[in-house]
């Protein structure tokens, strides 16, 4: 039940959120006649999309979950490139009914596919939990409370001195970015539309690469040295696909930028008082900063989002450290390679903790994609994180890559065992087999050093 | 009609409105399995297609013809015109000779401006067009080039071994020599494989004509193009299982090290499998290095049943050595070195190479546009007044900046004369 009210709350204040943003643009506008088409169109959307959701039986007559959020990505592009659009054509003010059924449809596609998706929900939950109708009002309920600050607050708003920032083109892309940042509903599992985008793009980028490499008759071969395979790589690569991606979510927000600052300034040299000169100049100054906010603001939100998105598709990797003792007839660690752990081939960045003292001495061990191992502690000659953010300390890993969790910089895992810089620093070893063997003394001497080092704090 | 024709055709929102078409029809495709595949026989094989496809290539063709023939052709500098410009200004007679004091403040200010009767003119950047055009003539080449391609290309491979005949789209071809280039032995650390084979040519005639053909860019041989796509070894073999004997000359694609080809050698016997066997096998801590012999190599050889896919024990045999495996009696000849040849006639073939080079000739002078662009400053003299106007191809802003300092220059510079 609590689920349910949760889910709805929230995608009811997401939806309420979108919808106080185009109504602060109609006031500032003058035209908050429209805010009641807009608003119809969200209300319907909910009725409609709630039930072809929550209809038992519909579901499996509509189409599948993915189309649905095939659909919602293009349709949050459309709304992002409608903006675009606004800003290269700049199109006349249509006929009243035009912009009521466009404001009408804005407000319909803000809510309806998370409705469906709510709808499709919440019948599961309560078809599972056998509480349909303790469901459904707890629901519905988050449903109206996400909803009241649009009614409660649309007084307030009234009386805000909004200024005039918004145009119809940066609106479209603010609402555009606000729902990719909102997202779906998290429950389905969906991606982010930014990685369907770009997996998107790689995908018809290797298509076309093979394609292309056809018909120029130089198709690429597992051994045989074929002439610009590098470069063809590279162009459909996916490096170009991610710089594609990147492209296609921030041209809008960019072209809004350059439509903004490339207006001319006001010509005031024929003006013959000094008052009014300022006047122009700082009228023209304010619209500047005042219609540049929300698109630097969309803009900021898609750097963060391609960032966020950039993190989830490479996560770092950082294992718990394995306890490790000395073996009992000699004063060394011995590690095997292929034991518990897993085996070392698998190119994971393993970590290992010995207890010395009241100390615990950290240390990584890596297999370099040339088959040989390499061994350090787990920390370098220059990064040293403060008390409060001792968690920074160390390395994880990514890709091909180690990194240094304080400086994030990338350390390439050929290059563990080699002294200086933010590398980690070395520990002297020796493979007996399919054991990694460190003398004891070694490790300590090691660490002592380490903690003997005048570290400066950070490289950067 | 016609002007309102070519002003649509060659329109970038033309070209838009047909870019999102083709992006529609590709996700429209990628509901189904090969959306690639169906959205080049959608392109290439429907009527819709095609009418949208040459219509793209019209409209860059126009686009390109209509933006050369701007910039290259002569204005006729007239009231209408200046009007037209990014900004512009209109300022009563001050002398006998306005236009000339408009040049010599314009000289001033860094724009070189020739009179010449009523009017006077400064046209920087006039042939910035070219890289677009290049660029876009690119496409367009590309764009014809495949289409003929993809409606009159015939391709074929085949295998051909020195001395041997292969007919590929209708012409005998015959390879007289073959240099694989193969190493005596190849060292391979780790499990990703290394090898690389450089160098590889083959001579094969053709109507009594030879030509090397290699891996690299198709050789020209007539009105074919030749390519080696792959390269593998001969491998005799003989034995027999049961009372069925066989004797056959196999073409084993087993390289590079690591890759296995099965082979049929009796239809009712099941598969028998190859692979090359390291001679050596090198350990040293976690590395592991296995030498294979490339020259003379050792194949490991197992029978594959067909009902499970299992693999019988191995036997390790070199060519002239004979062997047993899952019961069946083998003997190998001496390996020889194949080539598999790809033959392609195409007409289109050398135009989408052209248009590549286009491409990336425009692409790569692309670059040099954010400083080449076109500049022009254009005055006029009327009865009463002197019409003076600016424009800027890009950088509008920084442009009419530009003229408002000319324009109070030459404000100060006439009240002077006054």
């Amino acid at each position: 039940m609590n689920q349910s009210l949760l889910i709805a709350l929230r995608e009811a204040l997401q939806c309420s959120a979108v919808l106080l943003l185009v109504r602060a643009y109609l006031i500032a506008e003058d035209r908050k006649r429209d805010f009641v088409p807009l608003l119809a169109g969200t209300l319907v959307a909910i009725a409609v999309g709630f039930t072809l959701g929550f209809t038992p039986g519909l579901a499996k007559k509509l189409p599948a979950n993915e189309t649905w959020a095939f659909m919602r990505y293009l349709a949050e592009l459309c709304t992002l490139y409608l903006g675009l659009a606004f800003v290269l054509l700049r199109p006349r003010e249509p006929s009243r009914a035009a912009v009521g059924a466009a404001f009408f449809i804005l407000g319909f596609s803000i809510a309806f596919f998370e409705a469906r998706a709510f709808g499709f929900i919440l019948l599961d939950t309560g078809l599972m939990e056998k509480k349909m109708a303790v469901t459904v009002a707890s629901g519905l309920g988050g449903l109206v409370l996400g909803l009241l600050p649009v009614f409660l607050a649309r007084k307030w708003f009234d009386r805000l001195r909004i200024p005039r920032g918004l145009t119809v083109a940066t609106l479209l892309i603010s609402i555009a970015v606000l729902e990719f940042a909102f997202g779906s509903l998290g429950e389905f599992e969906e991606p982010a539309v930014f990685i369907a985008i770009e997996r998107g793009i790689r995908f018809f980028l290797a298509s076309a690469k093979e394609h292309f490499m056809a018909a120029m008759m130089l198709e690429g071969h597992t051994f045989l040295h074929v002439p610009f395979k590098g470069l063809v790589d590279y162009l459909f690569g996916d490096r170009v696909s991610m710089a594609a991606m990147l492209v296609i979510v921030t041209a809008p927000p960019i072209a809004a930028l350059v439509d903004i600052f490339g207006r001319p300034s006001p010509f005031v040299s024929d003006m013959d008082v000094a008052a009014q000169k300022r006047l122009s100049m700082a009228f023209f100054r304010r619209e500047l900063v005042n219609q540049s906010v929300p698109v630097l603001a969309s803009l900021f939100v898609i750097i963060i989002l391609v960032h966020a998105m950039n993190i989830s598709l490479n996560p770092m990797y950082e294992p718990t450290p394995v306890p490790v003792r000395v073996s009992g007839d000699a004063n060394v660690i011995r590690i095997s390679t292929n034991g518990n752990a897993g085996d070392f081939g698998d190119g994971l960045l393993r970590k290992y903790v010995y207890f010395y003292g009241n100390k615990q001495i950290t240390f990584l061990a890596v297999q370099k994609s040339d088959g040989t191992v390499g061994v350090a502690l787990d920390e370098c000659e220059i990064c040293k994180p403060a008390e409060w953010n001792k968690a920074a300390q160390g390395y994880a890993q990514r890709g091909d890559h180690l990194v240094c969790k304080y400086c994030m910089t990338p350390i390439a895992t050929s290059t563990v065992n080699d002294p200086g810089g933010c590398n980690p620093i070395p520990i002297p070893f020796w493979v007996d087999g399919s054991q990694i063997s460190i003398r004891l003394d070694e490790l300590i001497r090691v660490y002592n050093e380490a903690r003997a080092l005048n570290k400066k704090g950070t490289h950067l | 009609m016609l002007a309102r024709f070519i002003k649509i055709l060659s329109s970038w929102k033309t070209t838009a409105v047909l870019v999102i078409g083709f992006v529609a029809v590709y996700l429209r495709y990628t509901f189904g399995e090969k959306p690639y595949e169906d959205w080049l026989n959608f392109i290439f094989k429907s009527l819709p297609g095609l009418a949208m496809y040459i219509a793209l290539i019209a409209n860059l063709l126009a686009m390109s013809i209509r933006a050369a023939a701007a910039k290259l052709g002569s204005e006729s500098i007239v009231p209408e015109l200046i009007k037209s410009m990014d900004a512009w200004v209109e300022m009563p007679l001050w002398s006998t000779t306005p236009l000339e004091d408009v040049s010599e403040v314009a000289k001033a200010a860094g724009f070189g401006m020739e009179v010449e009767g009523a009017t006077a003119a400064w046209r920087r950047g006039r042939y910035s067009f070219v890289p677009g055009t290049l660029f876009r003539l690119g496409i367009v080449v590309f764009m014809i080039a495949a289409l003929m391609s993809a409606h009159l290309r015939v391709s074929a491979r085949g295998i051909l071994y020195e001395g041997g005949e292969k007919e590929l789209t209708g012409k005998v071809f015959k390879l007289e020599s073959l240099n694989p280039n193969l190493p005596e032995t190849f060292l391979q650390v780790g499990e990703k494989s290394t090898f690389n084979l450089k160098g590889v040519s083959a001579v094969v005639s053709l109507m009594g004509h030879k030509y090397t053909v290699t891996p690299g860019l198709p050789k020209k041989a007539q009105d074919r193009y030749l390519r080696i796509t792959n390269l593998g070894y001969t491998q005799p073999i003989s034995g027999k299982t049961g009372s069925a004997v066989f004797d056959w000359d196999v073409f084993l694609d087993v390289l590079p090290p690591g890759k296995i080809d099965a082979k049929t050698i009796l239809s009712d016997v099941d598969s028998l499998s190859f692979s090359l066997a390291p001679s050596k096998t090198i350990e040293k801590g976690l590395v592991t290095g296995r030498l294979y012999n490339i020259e003379n190599p050792m194949y490991s050889l197992s029978i594959i049943d067909s009902a499970t896919g299992k693999h019988s024990e191995s036997a390790i045999a070199s060519p002239g050595e004979e062997t047993k495996v899952g019961g069946v009696d083998i003997t190998l000849g001496d390996r020889s070195v194949y080539i598999q040849m790809q033959a392609v006639k195409d007409p289109a073939l050398k135009w989408l190479y052209f248009g590549v080079v286009l491409m990336l000739e425009g692409l790569a002078l692309l670059i040099g546009r954010f400083f080449w662009y076109e500049r022009k400053l254009y005055a006029f003299r009327t009865y009463e007044a002197v019409l003076v106007g600016y424009s800027e191809e890009f950088y509008k802003k920084w442009g009419i900046l530009r003229f408002e300092n000319l324009r109070e220059s030459l404000t100060a510079y006439a009240r002077s004369r006054m």
